[in-house]
This record gives structure tokens, sequence and C-alpha cells, in this order.
């Protein structure tokens, strides 16, 4: 039988197996392809009718709908969309050849890499799917806006060719991507190592002289 | 004008439609940073609606192409600059009658002169037909003042209005 691609890959194979379909994302990909279809489809017929003319009658409506209305519905929609796919595991895994190997790591079930154990520990609860993202973006629309950055940069290097393998960070990861969730959390504050005598986060995670992974090394683990 | 916008904002409809079906971040990323296309279509629409309501404007229809149907809200007036074009009126039976031809140099759809009523034929062109499309408040204040065609008016208005009163009279359904 042959395998699924694209959309219908996504949504049989790539969408969260916990999930039913129906997230926001589900509903937003849909309501794009619903308006870029529309979109094409009065413009074809338009063009079949009225041949570009804006004369009497359904010209206009035509007119009006694919080249005003839908196409500013389609705008907010395609954006928010697309924000929210390239959130996914499955985008960040498309460019195969230089992120599969840390896409395995992190699927591998009892993997001891600690992207394995965020994954199976369900990090990302709210948006189940989006575990690259909330490791390697920082909080609010100054992170998101940064990673996207990036991973715009990345995505030029796939396409152009102009990278090496194995792939590496550009710089380390900051603590305060760790911190952001660990900071309050009941284990992180168990351990005394993680605090100073107040029983506060030693200023020494928080100033950087320590830094998280001298300790936890092994976000991927990914021979090469 | 709106060709462009059409095609303009047609690639990228049409990129969208590739993009979310295979989920390439290529195509998606082309997707979005096609947006332009987009403002640069509405932008041509928008401008393009406007134009075409203020001027006189080329349109071109096939042969058997309707210009408007009888009943429409009449909104312009047409010169024949090449072709011909036929005007109708239905029969009881549903068959349209050919009641009058417009030839090159000729106006049609004088129903849109104010009081504006309801066009009383159809309109379709015989062969392929170059239409100038003129807004009535143009057409009053420039053409009407030209004697020939100030003349033309009466006469075409009065051969088809003989011809919906005959209409009328015998085997047509009068128009509405």
């Amino acid at each position: 039988m042959p395998q699924p691609e694209g959309l219908l890959k996504f949504l049989q194979a790539g969408h969260p197996a916990q999930e039913q379909w129906g997230s926001w994302l589900d509903w937003g990909i849909l309501l794009c392809l619903l308006l870029c279809l529309a979109i094409v489809a009065l413009i074809v017929v338009s063009r079949t009718l009225y041949r570009g003319r804006l004369t009497e009658g359904g010209a206009r409506l035509f007119h009006l709908l694919a080249l005003g209305i839908l196409p500013l519905l389609l705008v907010p929609f395609a954006n928010f969309t697309v924000m929210e796919y390239t959130k996914q595991v499955n985008f960040c895994g498309s460019c195969h050849l230089a992120m599969q190997p840390y896409l395995d790591d992190m699927l591998k079930p009892g993997g001891q890499s600690l992207s394995s154990l965020h994954y199976q520990d369900r990090f990302a609860p709210t948006q189940p799917g989006t575990e690259c993202y909330e490791c390697h973006a920082d909080y609010g629309v100054h992170g998101t806006f940064v990673v996207k950055l990036q991973g715009l940069h990345d995505a030029y290097s796939y396409l152009t060719g102009s990278y090496s393998l194995p792939i590496k960070l550009r710089k380390p990861l900051s603590d305060g991507l760790c911190l952001k969730c660990h900071q309050q959390a009941k284990p992180f504050l168990s351990q005394t190592l993680h605090l100073d005598k107040n029983g506060n986060v030693s200023p020494l995670i928080l100033n950087g002289t320590i830094r998280c992974e001298m300790c936890h090394p092994s976000g991927h683990m990914v021979n090469g | 004008m709106i060709t462009v916008a059409q095609a303009a904002i047609g690639i990228f409809a049409l990129l969208g439609l590739l993009g979310w079906l295979t989920l390439r971040p290529f195509l998606l990323l082309t997707f979005i940073f096609a947006q332009p296309l987009l403002g640069i279509g509405i932008t041509l629409f928008i401008a393009a609606a406007f134009f075409f309501e203020r001027a006189m404007t080329f349109e071109i229809f096939e042969g058997g192409e309707i210009v408007y149907r009888q009943g429409s809200p009449a909104r312009a007036i047409y010169l024949v600059k090449s072709g011909m074009v036929d005007a109708l009126i239905r029969s009881k039976d549903g068959r349209e009658e050919v009641i009058a031809t417009f030839n090159p140099g000729q106006y049609l759809g004088f129903a849109a002169l104010p009081p504006a009523t309801p066009h009383k034929y159809t309109a379709r062109a015989r062969i392929a037909c170059e239409l100038v499309r003129i807004r009535p408040g143009d057409f009053i204040s420039i053409f009407s003042e030209l004697p020939e065609v100030k003349s033309q008016i009466p006469v075409l208005q009065r051969e088809i209005d003989q011809a919906i009163e005959k209409a009328t009279t015998g085997s047509l359904q009068p128009p509405r």
C-alpha cells in the first residue's frame, strides 16, 4: 500500500497520535486550503465567463470575492497557520538529511537523551508535537521571532546545501531555555546543588557561571 | 489591470494550495514570502474598480456572448466599435427573437440613462466584437452634446420601442 504524503501523512502519521483531529492547526490548514481553492476557482470561472471584464452583474461579485474579500481573509489565517505549523516536530524534521538523526533520537522509545526524556514526559502538553520548538525557543513573541529567523537561516542553508554534517548549534543553548520551565519545578528545587543557602536558585546558575550542560550534557545522543 | 491582479492573487493562492497539500517547507515559506503579490493584486483590483467606474473601457465579447440580459439593472451604455450585437427578447415559450441589430458606431443600453430602468432586451454579440463601455453620467456630459449621437438616440430608441410594442401585441412576451 502506498505511503501517504504531505497533508495526508501529517493527518495520519505525523499528527500526534493522542490528539483527535480538530486542533487549531488542523482547522487553520483546512481553512487556508479552502480559501486558496475558492480564490483559484473564482478566478478561473471569472476568466472563463468574463475574461477579466469588470462589467455588470456577476463579474463584480466574482472580482470582489476573488480579489478582495477572500485574499484579505486568507492573510491572517495563512500567517497564523504557517507560524503554528513551523512549530511542529514534523516541520523541523522536513530537512531530512540534516535533522532526521536528531528527530530519531528524540522519538526513540526508551531513549536516554534529554530530548527523548522530555518527549517521553510529554513536555509540550498544551501543544503536542512541538517539542523541538518548546526547548529551542525562548519565551514570548521575541523568542518566537528569533527562533523563526534562525529557522529561516537553517532552511536557506539546507536548500542551498551550504551546511556540513553533523550539524551543530551556532552557540550553546541558553540556560534560560531550561530554566523557563525547570526553575519553578519541584524536582529542580529538590536538588540542593541548584540552590543557595537561602533555598533560592543559585546565583551561580542564574549568572551562567554554572551551565546546565555541565551536568546534563546529552541534549541529543547522535553519533558523529 | 484586472488580469494582472488575477495573476498575482492566483499565483499566491496556487502556492498556498501546493504548500498545504504537500506540506513542503520550501513551498510553505515561498507562500508566506509571496504575500507582497497579494498586496499588489488587491491594490490593482481596487485601482481597476475605481478606474472602471470613472472611465470608458474597451470590452471584447466573443460571438454568442451576452453583453447584458433583459431585466438586469442597466449601469452602462455601450458603443459598438467593431462587430455586431443583437437585441433579443424572450417569447412565452422561451424562444428568443432578434428585434434589432447594432452595428459599429451605434450605441446600446440606453436604459441606463436617468431614470435608469432594467434592460428591456438582451444584448448578445452576434460575432466577435469590441464594445466601449461608458458610464451614463459620462455619456450625458460628453457624448450627448455631439449632434450625431443626439440624433442617433431617438432613432434607435424608437426602433426598439416599436419592436417591443410589436412583440407585446404579437407572439412575443412583453419585456418586464
